[in-house]
């Protein structure tokens, strides 16, 4: 919608492979350096240096560990506004959880109260009485900017990120992976090697239940500003550390996002940093961040809610549900939530004294439980936990019915939530759950299964949890999850976490991460539902199969594209998918024929929002495609394809055509894009309307309010 | 731009947009809606507070409760009872580095 505010993508690549500079600061004096290339190494402090293995991506299985080489300390971050010391005081964490400073989850001037930090450059000279060492007042330093990011503790264990303190695949540890995504961040400048601002937080929890912990942790890059490096926005030397709750990706080309840009107190970062993959469980331990004041780098604060503005529906793991669908048949005709009082923001919060919500649905829905079945429902908040309820349809309401649930409070509508049914969200008889003692792993459940029901399918149910692996779906099997917000599967970075190899696979209710690519369907007649890929190191979804069906599904924050389609992968469908916020294309079609993308979101892309390169007969029909960089549509050398009743905006070019022939392009509404709103050049026989006879652009499309102009052409 | 309207009449307008919601936190952007029918010009903040003007004089508040809802990509907000059936325009407003930015003014129907 507003332009302006879409191209703030300022990113920021920190711990990334350095540049060799002539000279490195002052805080690396007597650490390691690697021999082949004279640079000091970047280690976190306290752990081990970890270096790529021969994948050369940092984050995969094969990553290198050298316990000879243990990361010193160079940045230490306090809650507060602290003055410079010789020592570097102790974090106000260990002084206990009472005397963590408060603040308010929002923005300052609307109701938020952000968090004061204070981050040291240390000298690394620790001992027992010192243990964050002492101040180091590199001039090198000066004007450098430091992150400083905020983790907060979901899931109340006292620790960010995922440990190993209970069971494996509990919804706890699915709140730990949820943890590793900041909640705050925030850009300052070293003077004097401290460095003092504020971060302002997203999300807070009641004070009546004491309010959220959260983490604050900083990081930097050293060395100067090198013209070749980054157009002179990004320091050029190696980064510094806080401890994190991950291994930062060091991969530069996987964190810079869009357009770099200086990095100044009011830049965003976006992202903070992502993630690497860890090579499995038992390695992930060492990250998780201990809230107590024990690890001497970091340090914590406490976060409160705002006052109730509203209700929402959540999952049992916390996710806001913007829409219900329901399967005909039991048991997926039901679902059970939970109503929730939040703040402005989002944030679970204290309802005032009678604070009641009417649920209004359209027939046949129903809240089903604990109420009455009825048209409306008064429902009392008390408590900031929120109420469960359980919504659902008669079994055998008939496929494609469609309605909404209206959320009221005070007279007030608070929330509208669409509902329907599809048979697609039915949910067979499983033949195998896992974790069990048959079938302890995904993979184990798929090389044993068998069709113990008799109904002709292979049905493995999997619990909430995280399940470390990586999964070959090699047999024709049904994997059931409890939903992308609460069955996710991390892989190791090696390859897909999970890769299809047989026809007819079908995959619903469930997140895979950190995998080399998220997804990877190489069989035909493949289905992906309600599935999210969430930053994978390549592609979220890569199909090469063919006839692929991917629905209501998510692909985001994937190093790649949210979806690719090449070799094989003909006649294939993504309909009703969210494809956001990757750092390729949302979708990304090479050399394929037949394919549809229908009623997509495609927002926030790094590298166009739709791309068609030498395709036939494909259709991109009634998508939102917007604030992508590059061209909302880009179609390279692609035939006898129907472009029809999509909205481009806020991207560089709303529609872009170079090289094709015998497309269709019609009803589509570019509007509000930086450069045109259609482009094309080297083109010939492209028809711009429905009806009959060859029109030239715009024809039946809509083209306004776009910068440079409406139609461009160019030896068409 | 989706109105809803309660049983009582109220209206209820969810905007869906590019703005950042990450963004809006950590830099305390002074975001504002303003939506327009007629001779009526309300400006909504994300604090909660709504101010109105019948045209071209000056803001008075209104008792709100104004935006109730700001996640990522999406703003709702209430609007106050000057508005009823009919078509009214919609902008997001704020300002960075000093520099004032505005979206486009959004048509739609109550």
């Amino acid at each position: 919608m507003n332009q302006g505010i879409g191209i703030w993508s300022v990113v920021v690549a920190l711990l990334c492979v350095p540049l060799h500079v002539e000279a490195f600061s002052a805080v690396f004096d007597g650490d390691p350096v690697n021999p082949a290339t004279g640079v000091p190494y970047e280690m976190l402090p306290g752990l081990p240096l970890i270096q790529p293995g021969p994948d050369d991506v940092l984050g995969t299985a094969d990553d290198v560990v050298d316990s000879s080489l243990v990361g010193d300390i160079d940045l230490v971050v306090r809650s507060g506004a602290l003055a410079a010391t010789v020592t570097i005081p102790p974090p106000t964490a260990a002084v206990g959880r009472g005397a963590l400073p408060i603040g308010v989850a929002g923005p300052r001037g609307a109701g938020g109260t952000p968090l004061a930090f204070t981050v040291f450059l240390s000298d690394g000279k620790t001992s027992s009485t010192v243990p964050s060492g002492g101040l180091l007042a590199a001039p090198d330093m000066d004007g450098i900017p430091v992150i400083v990011a905020a983790f907060a503790d979901l899931d109340g264990d006292g620790f960010i990120g995922p440990t190993d303190h209970r069971p494996t695949n509990s919804m706890e540890q699915v709140l730990e992976v949820r943890e590793l995504d900041p909640v705050g961040r925030a850009v300052a400048l070293f003077d004097g090697g401290v460095v003092r601002g504020s971060v302002a937080i997203r999300t807070g929890r009641p004070g009546s239940q004491g309010g959220l912990t959260v983490a604050l942790t900083a990081l930097a890059r050293t060395g100067p500003l090198a013209a070749g490096f980054f157009e002179g926005h990004i320091p050029a030397g190696p980064g510094i550390s806080t401890a994190q709750p991950f291994l930062p990706q060091s991969d530069l080309s996987r964190l810079i996002r869009g357009q770099p840009a200086a990095l100044a107190l009011d830049t965003t970062i976006q992202p903070v940093v992502q993630f690497a993959a860890v090579p499995d469980f038992s390695a992930a331990q060492p990250f998780a961040l201990p809230l107590d004041g024990s690890v001497s780098t970091i340090d914590a604060a406490v976060v409160n809610s705002q006052s109730v503005t509203r209700a929402v529906l959540r999952s049992a793991v916390g996710a806001v549900v913007k829409e219900l669908l329901f399967g005909p048949a039991a048991p997926a005709n039901r679902q059970q939530l939970v109503l929730v009082p939040v703040d402005r923001w989002g944030n679970p919060g204290d309802p005032p004294p009678g604070f009641t919500v009417t649920l209004r649905a359209d027939p046949p829905l129903q809240a089903v439980g604990p109420f009455e079945a009825g048209g409306a429902v008064d429902v009392e908040l008390d408590v900031a936990e929120g109420v469960p309820v359980t919504f659902g349809v008669p079994v055998h309401t008939p496929d494609g019915t469609r309605g909404s649930l209206t959320l009221e409070q005070a007279g007030v509508v608070v929330g509208v939530l669409p509902y329907r049914v599809d048979a697609r969200a039915n949910r067979p008889e499983p033949d195998l759950s896992v974790p069990s003692q048959q079938a302890p792993s995904i993979q184990a459940a798929i090389d044993s299964i068998s069709d113990s029901n008799g109904d002709g399918l292979l049905v493995i149910n999997l619990e909430p949890g995280l399940y470390r692996e990586n999964v070959l779906a090699n047999r024709p099997v049904v994997l059931y999850g409890a939903g992308m917000d609460s069955t996710i599967l991390q892989g190791d970075g090696s390859a897909s976490v999970l890769r299809v190899t047989a026809s007819n696979v079908a995959v619903h209710g469930l997140t895979v991460l950190g995998g080399m690519d998220g997804f990877t369907l190489d069989a035909p007649a493949a289905l992906l539902a309600q599935t999210r890929a969430w930053r994978n190191l390549q592609a979220g979804v890569s199909v090469s199969g063919s006839a692929v069906r991917v629905w209501h599904a998510e692909s985001a924050d994937n190093s790649g594209s949210g979806l690719r389609l090449s070799k094989e992968a003909n006649d294939a469908t993504c309909s009703e998918t969210r494809l956001v916020d990757n750092h390729g294309a949302g979708a990304d079609l090479v050399r394929v024929r037949g394919s549809r993308l229908e009623q997509n979101f495609i927002a926030g892309n790094d590298n166009r929002g739709v791309r068609l390169i030498s395709v036939n007969a494909v259709t991109v029909s009634d998508n939102q495609i917007a604030d992508n960089l590059g061209s909302g549509i880009e179609l390279i050398g692609a035939q006898n394809s129907r472009i029809l009743g999509n909205l481009s905006t806020t991207n560089n070019n709303g529609l872009y055509l170079r090289k094709t022939t015998g497309n269709l392009i019609s009803a589509n509404v570019l509007d509000l894009n930086s450069r045109y709103g259609i482009a094309m050049r080297d083109g010939s026989g492209d028809d711009f309307s429905a009806a009959p006879g060859l029109q030239a652009a715009p024809g039946d499309n809509r083209s306004t309010n776009n910068i440079r102009g409406e139609v461009f052409t160019r030896r068409n | 731009m989706t109105p809803y309207r309660s049983v009582s009449g109220s209206i209820t307008l969810k905007l869906e947009g590019s703005f950042s919601r990450a963004d809006a936190v950590q830099l305390s952007l002074a975001l504002n809606v303003i939506v327009r029918q007629g001779r009526v010009r309300t400006r909504f903040d994300l604090a909660g507070n709504v101010f109105t003007s019948v045209g071209g004089r000056s803001e008075h508040p209104e008792p709100g409760p104004g935006v109730i809802g700001f996640a990522q990509r999406e703003i709702t907000l209430v609007l106050p009872h000057e508005f009823s059936a009919g078509q009214a325009l919609a902008q997001v407003v704020t300002a960075y580095r000093g520099e004032s930015i505005a979206s486009n003014w959004l048509s739609f129907a109550l």
